[in-house]
Formats: structure tokens, sequence, C-alpha cells
């Protein structure tokens, strides 16, 4: 069981004066998706790299299959994430970008090719990754994620740049990914994509966790899960527009 | 290990900079040979501008990945971190020696060729003189590496990595006190380690080819361990 959950347990961090995580804490369980939604500067993004080792958190743990994640050796096989598509050297190829990754896994090469085709982009696999378009880059991330068929998945903003049929794509993706038993945490502000796509939902703001339940609890109270959003945040946005 | 070299080996920067590091050794190496007091010192003069191309590769294995955002997706593949540093010092530092060795070759059969009071290629002198610019070579790629992982931002890097290199020398005759300009001359990384080349007197020098070499080798890996250690924190 504990072996594809996500726990985050009162997770603290300060850039400064400004508080980015005051108290952080969920689990994500498998089966389902499970969206990750608050307004801008709420914490999300820095859960998610304190998550993957790539920030630091001043106080509390996150723990991915009831481990560290800079414990991990072949860390991909356990956790497949997607932070930022454009985080690849341009002037390679995508299909080594991919090759260099599974190198560093001790995967084999064969895996390369399941994932381009398994994410439609075998026909641009061998031009400079550089010139994909941001929908591209972003099945490019999404095939790095998959690359170690991970139990655990942690995506931020997965339809950023997608066409309505690569929206389709993504959803069914996610769809099957959870299905097939894994833990699915996706940071979205699309909440009526999430209200169809997701099972659970996590809502934060300032830097704590706001809603911890199923969605359909939440459209069941508040009809929608943008009504919802909206009601629910009221008092931890950081930015708004003057009416 | 490996999947550093498929980096290395799926984009053309890096072999680029290899071939590029030997030719401007060798070429300036030829072009300052004379019949001077030391002509295995002229002979091996390119190394002052291949030290640059060297140390950028350094400075480009690493923070260049931080450039282009790549650095990202390379921790989340390794988050221990280290043993990304360890692998990129292992190739920078046979991809460097080897296109040294090329280089240094070149610039002492040249400089064989055209001066005509070169001691033998096989004496111990030119051997010293040679292994030692191959050397210095190496270990400057890995302080260019070394600054890179400290300062992680590629500009300001090289920005670094050169004026060590560049800038040192050239504020040393701006000093007046004779003791101030030994003092810099052998804390210098390039002063002190270019010293392996001189072969007329060398005990004339404020430091001895060797101990020269190994204040070169001392910045490398003081950048090098210092740069891990901070890696290792962030």
């Amino acid at each position: 069981m504990r072996a594809n959950t996500i726990e985050v347990s009162r997770l603290c961090k300060r850039y400064g004066p400004a508080v980015a995580l005051d108290d952080m804490t969920f689990t994500v369980r498998p089966g389902h998706v499970t969206g990750f939604v608050g307004p801008n500067g709420a914490g999300k993004s820095t859960t998610m790299r304190v998550i993957l080792g790539l920030d630091r958190a001043d106080a509390g743990t996150a723990l991915v299959g009831g481990r560290r994640y800079a414990e991990l050796t072949r860390p991909l096989t356990h956790v497949g994430a997607l932070i930022d598509p454009g985080a690849l050297a341009p002037t390679r190829s995508g299909r080594n970008h991919l090759l260099w990754l599974a190198h560093s896994q001790r995967l084999p090469a064969r895996r390369v090719d399941e994932v381009l085709d398994l994410v439609g982009l075998a026909k641009a696999a061998r031009r400079h990754a550089g010139g994909y378009s941001l929908g591209m880059k972003q099945r490019l991330g999404v095939a790095a994620a998959l690359l170690g068929d991970p139990p655990i998945l942690i995506l931020d903003e997965p339809f950023n740049g997608l066409d309505p049929e690569g929206i389709v794509w993504m959803r069914e993706l996610l769809r099957d990914l959870a299905a097939q038993q894994r833990s699915v945490l996706i940071a979205s502000h699309l909440m009526s994509e999430l209200q169809d796509l997701a099972g659970h939902l996590v809502m934060v703001g300032r830097g704590h966790v706001v809603a911890d339940e199923p969605v359909a609890a939440l459209t069941g109270r508040h009809g929608s899960l943008e009504a919802a959003y909206l009601a629910l945040t009221r008092t931890e946005v950081e930015f708004r527009a003057a009416r | 290990m490996r999947a550093e070299l498929t980096k290395l080996r799926t984009r053309r920067g890096p072999l680029l900079l290899l071939i590029l590091l030997v030719a401007v050794t060798a070429a300036g190496s030829a072009m300052a040979v004379v019949d001077g007091p030391d002509p295995v010192h002229a002979s091996l003069q390119g190394v002052l501008i291949g030290q640059a191309v060297a140390a950028l590769a350094g400075v480009q294995l690493l923070a260049g990945e931080y450039s282009t955002g790549l650095i990202q997706t390379t921790w989340l593949a390794v988050p221990r971190r280290l043993p990304v540093l360890f692998a990129k010092s292992a190739w920078l530092l046979l991809g460097v020696s080897g296109a040294a060795l090329l280089a240094v070759g070149a610039s002492v059969l040249a400089g064989r060729l055209i001066s005509s009071s070169y001691p033998a290629l096989t004496s111990t002198t030119v051997l010293r003189a040679a292994a030692g610019s191959v050397l210095y070579l190496s270990l400057t790629a890995l302080f260019g590496l070394g600054v890179g992982a400290l300062l992680r931002n590629a500009p300001f890097a090289a920005g670094a990595t050169l004026s060590a290199l560049y800038v040192i020398p050239a504020i040393i005759p701006f000093f007046p006190d004779r003791d101030w300009q030994e003092a810099l001359y052998r804390i210098g990384p390039s002063t002190a380690g270019l010293s392996i080349q001189t072969t007329a007197d060398p005990a004339s020098l404020p430091i001895g080819p060797w101990a020269g070499l190994a204040v070169t080798a001392a910045w490398a890996l003081g950048t090098l361990a210092s740069g891990g250690w901070l890696l290792r924190r962030r």
C-alpha cells in the first residue's frame, strides 16, 4: 500500500519574509487522479519541488513510497515527474534526451521507443527538442515521466499548451494510469477538467491545505468544482483584481 | 557515468570544443616558436590560448545545464547529485587530456621542426614541459567545472574562471613590491601552473615547476569540492 503513496507531512518553508509552505500536510493514494489546486503562490509548485528533492523544506517530511526522493536509487522507476517541460537541452533531439535519461536509470533503449510511441512523438523524435511546440514538449515530458514505468506520477499543469486532441489524449492517459493503481498527482487551474477527471482533490492556499476530500463531496456541497474552489479559497488569495 | 557520456555524444558542442582546443593550442604554439633562450617554453605558448577553451569546456559541462534548464531533469534522474559531478569530472578529464595530448604533441613537434636549438624530444626537460602542459590543460578544465558548480551560472562562471587565469598575470607588473609580485605569481592558477613549461633556469622562478602545477590542482580540487558540497546542500 505504502509503495505507491505520496505522504506530505507538516512541510514548512520560507523564502525570506515570504511564507511558501505553512504546515502543508496531505496524502496521495493510488487508484484515482488527485487534483492539486490553489491560487498562484499557494505553494503547489514548491510542494512538488520539495517532494522531488529539488527544493529543501525548512521543516517536515515528504515521502514517496515511504522514502525520501533523494534516497531512491533509479528514482524514475519509483516516481515520474513533469515539472517544467522546458527542462532540456534545446540542441539535443527528443529521442536522445530520453536516451540519456534511460541510461541514468539503467533502462534499455527499447523503453525509449516504447514511450515515444505512447506519447505520439515517434515522428519528431530525431528533431532538436528546442524546436518543439509547448504541446510537444509536454508530450516529451510525459514520455520522460513514464520512462521508468513508475507507480507514482507528479505532473504540474500537464494540459498546458496541448491542442484539443492532445487534451483528450492526456485525459484518457491520466485516467488509465490511475486505473492501473498508480498514484497520480496533478497540479492544475482547470477546474472543469479536474471535475471530470479527478477522484480526489487537495486544495491549498497560503501554504497549507484548505480542503482534502473526494471531488464528489465538493461538487455535492457546492454544485461545481469551480464554485467549491472560489468559496474555499476566497480568504486565501494573495493576488486578486479589484472589483 | 554512461548517461553523462550519452549527453556528451548526443550534442555537437563538446566535440567541437575539443577540436578547437587542439587547433588553437597547436596553431598558437607554432606561431610562437623562436630560437630564444628557452625554445621549449616558446613552443608551448599555444597553451595560453588553449587554456581558455579547456576552462570553458569545463564551465559549459555543468553551468551550461543551468542555462538551458536541463539541470532540473538531471537532478530528478540523479537526486544525490554528487555522482553527476564525478561522472562529469571523469569524462572531462578524459576528453580534455586526450585533446591536450594531441595539441601539446603537435606543439612540441612544430617546435622541433622549426627551431634549430630545440633539445631532443626525449630529453627530460622537454618531456616534463610537455606532460606538464597536458596536465595543466586538464586541471584548467576541472577548474572551470568546479567554478561552474560553485556559481551555477554559465556567464558568471566563465567570467570568474577566465579572470583567474588571465587577470592575475596581467596585474602582476602593476605591483611595485617584488614580494607581492612573487606571492601573486605563486597563488595564480595560471602563473604558478605554467611554470611547468620553463626549461631554461626554472630555479629563477618564484615557484618550482611541479609545485606550481600543484597550485593549479589545488584550485581545481578546491572549487570542485566546495562546489560539490554546495550542490548537495541545495
